[in-house]
């Protein structure tokens, strides 16, 4: 039991007052960011990433910088429960499927005790994801360090190819999205030979397309835009959570055990393939509604259809941290942000992160279990703070936000030049918003984009330019067939169901 | 998340904001340039094979381009096959002008940061949305605007010693 010896360690590094304080910061952040619109996980991690690169000049630092960043993913994935149960709008993509049973038991004035079946759900679906990853994690990496370039390559295509075959955006539409993050992670120089490209002469493409410049843009300015089209007038049912709720709610608890239990497991398998917490939470409830004995009742305020979505989310979003540490390939959106973090302290994420980094990985997973406690706790003791802050009109949210977009664009590189670039990913991600393009693969393109290339050209390289090599061994020949068939599952699924009914009908 | 199809489809519109049709037609057209551009750049660079570093410089990026454009025109067709259920409008004619009244602003805003540093803008810009769009009282507007400004030059100047775009009057200052 190595594991248990090295999460031990890992609650000595988490455990000072520094690190419990910005926990304590990056929870409250998280739970802002995740109850304000236009502001997200993505982007909330990405404006503040650049805080965090005077933090981690030291190896200690580097880990006091993930527990900041990756808390207020923690927060968010918390935060988006509240507007969804008072307000009715979904803070966060992830929680859309709360509202359905959410609002009505708000409106029931049951609003304190839905919010605390929810946040207690998305603690048991952390702690479950949390538990995963500390035996699942240092497996994964040591069969992962065997992964030469193909390998690598063939894991990326089938990240991507699922992506495209579940999306709910259409295969063109997806891919279109993907394509055009690899293209803008490409600009500027190349790292092998290099020589400029696709910068038609321009000095400032030098340098290329920052994914969080492109990611506060995209995700941020975007969805303000798209907030102000409703003009936003929030109406919200008041909560006012106190022990004797809790602990009421605390006490039936144990009758939701089994749509815990399932949320808990499509969640963590959700979380460990990207599209992640989104598509984990809509498909909880949907088998929490067929497996209940009163399926009409959902949609009308059923508890059980706030934990199942909320416990999967959590769970889905705490495991997409297994892929992101142990292969470098973040299982969402804010991961993939996170990764990108990684890869700025000029840490290489992947297999070898759990043999150089120890210190490291171990304190960011005992941080995990500390920092779902005290999200926990943060939460139910201040949801009438946050709920009042959904209560200012957005006159004052939407240019504080603005302003807020424009500095973390700045901060990235002490450049002008981002911010108008910021802008213009603003104006695309409501244009791609309204059209229905998905940003999360554009995101995970454009942070893993070189990478991918890099893997590519490597396994060219090694077998002089024989594309057969991704078949060459039996591990890149299951990953890269499993991916093709991702990628056409759609359309094979829709082929069969066709010669299926032609064969009924003949 | 749009829900075109949901919505009783109005009849063809003659005037006013365009059509989802237009909206999707011009954006994979421009995906479809987008993606010419980038083949035809990286087919400059040479897409080719190369004794010494295996793959050139372009043949990554060549060969998405081309992708890109593949799909491009593949939107393109499913919006032209689908063109009778697309007659919605892309905006409603009233949500134009609250998207115009952040994003206009925000944009001027940039310009001023460009020249004057981000403090003042930021300052102005915040006040001025507060009062003429939000309708607030004048000191709740100067209180927020200042106040942000010195909590921001606080946070980043100071605790992480990030610095932000100065302008004449910072330098005025001795800032």
């Amino acid at each position: 039991m190595e594991e248990i010896s090295l999460l031990f360690a890992g609650f000595q590094t988490a455990l000072t007052p520094y690190n419990l304080w910005l926990m304590f910061i990056g929870i409250s952040l998280g739970v802002l960011v995740g109850v304000l619109p236009g502001l997200g996980g993505p982007n909330g991690v990405a404006i503040l990433l650049p805080l965090t690169f005077t933090m981690a000049g030291t190896p200690e630092g580097k880990t006091s910088a993930i527990i900041l960043l990756s808390c207020i993913y923690w927060g968010a994935l918390f935060g988006g429960a509240i507007t969804s149960i008072l307000f009715n709008i979904p803070g966060e993509a992830w929680s859309v499927a709360t509202t359905f049973d959410g609002y009505p038991l708000a409106q029931k004035g049951r609003a304190g005790e839905a919010l605390t079946a929810a946040f207690t759900g998305s603690f048991l679906g952390g702690l479950f994801a949390i538990v995963m990853i500390t035996f699942l994690a240092p497996l994964v990496a040591r069969f992962a360090l065997k992964f030469g370039p193909p390998a690598f390559f063939a894991v990326y295509f089938l990240t991507f190819a699922s992506f495209a075959g579940t999306s709910r955006s259409g295969y063109a539409k997806t891919t279109a999205a993907t394509l055009l993050g690899f293209i803008l992670a490409a600009i500027g120089m190349d790292t092998v030979t290099g020589q400029l490209r696709l910068t038609f002469g321009s000095e400032r493409l030098l340098n290329g397309v920052d994914f969080l410049v492109a990611v506060i843009g995209l995700f941020g300015l975007g969805e303000i835009f798209l907030s102000m089209e409703e003009g936003l007038a929030f109406r919200g049912k008041r909560a006012s959570i106190d022990l004797k709720v809790v602990l009421r709610t605390w006490r039936e608890f144990p009758r939701y055990w089994r749509t815990v239990v399932q949320s808990c497991f499509i969640g963590a398998w959700m979380g460990i393939k990207p599209g992640g917490a989104i598509a984990a939470s809509f498909m909880s409830y949907a088998v929490a509604r067929r497996t209940s004995k009163n399926p009409e009742e959902f949609g009308t305020g059923r508890i059980e259809g706030v934990i199942a979505p909320e416990t999967a989310a959590h769970a889905a979003g705490n495991s997409a941290m297994l892929p992101m540490l142990t292969l470098g390939i973040p299982g969402s959106g804010t991961a993939a942000v996170l990764l990108g973090g990684l890869m700025m302290w000029g840490l290489q994420p992947g297999p070898t992160l759990f043999l150089e980094q120890k210190e490291f990985v171990w304190g960011l997973i005992a941080s995990m279990y500390l920092s779902n406690v005290a999200g926990l706790i943060i939460v139910l003791a201040t949801v009438p703070l946050f709920a009042a802050i959904l209560r200012i009109p957005f006159s004052i949210i939407a240019p504080l936000i603005v302003v807020v977009c424009a500095v973390g664009a700045f901060t990235v590189h002490n450049a002008m030049f981002d911010v108008w670039l910021m802008l213009i990913f603003g104006v695309v991600g409501y244009v791609f918003k309204k059209l229905d393009y998905p940003l999360a693969p554009l995101t995970l393109a454009l942070v893993l984009g070189d990478r991918m290339e890099d893997a590519f050209r490597q396994s060219m390289l090694g077998s002089q330019g024989e594309l057969s090599t991704f078949w060459g061994a039996p591990l890149e020949g299951t990953l890269m067939t499993v991916g093709i068939i991702l990628l056409l599952w759609p359309a094979l699924s829709k082929g069969l169901r066709w010669l299926a009914t032609r064969g009924e009908r003949t | 998340m749009s829900e075109p199809e949901s919505e009783p489809t109005k009849p063809e519109q003659t005037d006013g904001p365009p059509s989802l049709f237009v909206m999707e037609t011009a954006v994979a057209l421009v995906l479809v340039a987008f993606g010419a551009l980038v083949a035809w750049d990286s087919y400059r660079l040479g897409s080719g094979w190369s004794a010494l570093t295996g793959p050139r410089a372009g043949y990554f990026p060549f060969r998405l381009g081309l992708l890109l454009a593949f799909c491009g025109a593949c939107v393109l067709g499913q919006a032209i096959w689908k063109r009778h259920s697309l007659t919605t409008r892309f905006i409603e004619p009233r949500q134009i002008r609250p998207v115009l009244t952040v994003a206009l602003p925000s944009a001027v805003y940039v310009l001023a940061v460009q020249w004057l540093g981000i403090y003042v803008p930021s300052i102005v810009f915040v006040a001025l949305f507060m009062g003429l769009v939000g309708k607030l009282r004048w000191w709740k507007c100067v209180l927020v605007g200042v106040g942000h400004v010195l909590l921001m030059f606080w946070l980043f100047e100071k605790r992480f010693m990030v610095p932000l775009p100065k302008g004449p009057i910072e330098e005025w200052f001795g800032l």
